[in-house]
């Protein structure tokens, strides 16, 4: 661990040992509707990812497993 | 006790505003809505027999759907919780004694007493004044 991580976390816990007011309070109501938001955002994001990067490369993969192979072409025979 | 009846009130009054916002703008539907969609969704990612083309469009059509929702409800939630936070905001510039009040446990208690009260009133007039 670095000096400076070592002094940042430092800082960090004696932080948390300042006993002051946080005045960031939220009710039940606020805060699991607030978690429903962001569950909401995340999901969608999820949903928008699957659409768009999941099923098409499924799609494509899906299209190269059936193109027949490329026959080789004959070597000539010398003999 | 006495001089804390002002900023009492004032945060009373926000937190009724509060709530008359979240009746009139209808906040709990709208999460109803959000999680019909994430069902909705679900069902159609586990759903068998369905080409993946069409999941695809479905899922496309789900996400739009699910992020304007979303962004909607965390729109009407912060205009529902406007009215306290700009109470206590205008508190932070003139001293008003509303946080005062806020972590007083007496005054809290009193708060609470009171939003009950006019939850039951508002309720039993919101009966009566239902067409029948």
């Amino acid at each position: 661990m670095t000096p400076h991580r070592i002094s940042a976390l430092t800082g960090a816990i004696l932080l948390t040992m300042i006993p002051a007011i946080a005045q960031a309070y939220s009710g039940p109501g606020v805060g699991l509707g607030a978690i429903g938001v962001v569950l909401g955002i995340v999901g969608s994001i999820f949903l928008m990812t699957v659409s768009l990067i999941w099923y098409p490369v499924k799609r494509m993969v899906r299209g190269l497993r059936r193109r027949p192979a490329t026959p080789s072409r004959p070597r000539d025979s010398k003999a | 006790m006495t001089g804390a009846i002002a900023p009492m009130s004032l945060l009373l009054a926000a937190i009724v505003a509060a709530g008359e916002l979240a009746r009139r703008l209808h906040i709990v539907p709208r999460f109803a809505t959000l999680a019909g969609l994430g069902r909705r969704a679900s069902v159609v990612l586990a759903r068998r027999g369905v080409s993946d083309h069409l999941k695809e469009r479905a899922t496309r059509i789900l996400a739009g759907r699910m992020m304007a929702s979303s962004l909607t409800a965390g729109a009407i939630l912060v205009l529902v919780i406007a009215p306290v936070v700009l109470l206590l905001l205008v508190d932070g510039a003139v001293p008003l004694g509303v946080r005062a009040a806020f972590f007083d446990w007496q005054t809290r208690l009193l708060i609470l007493f009171m939003s009950l009260i006019y939850v039951l009133a508002r309720w039993r007039l919101g009966r009566r004044l239902q067409p029948s």
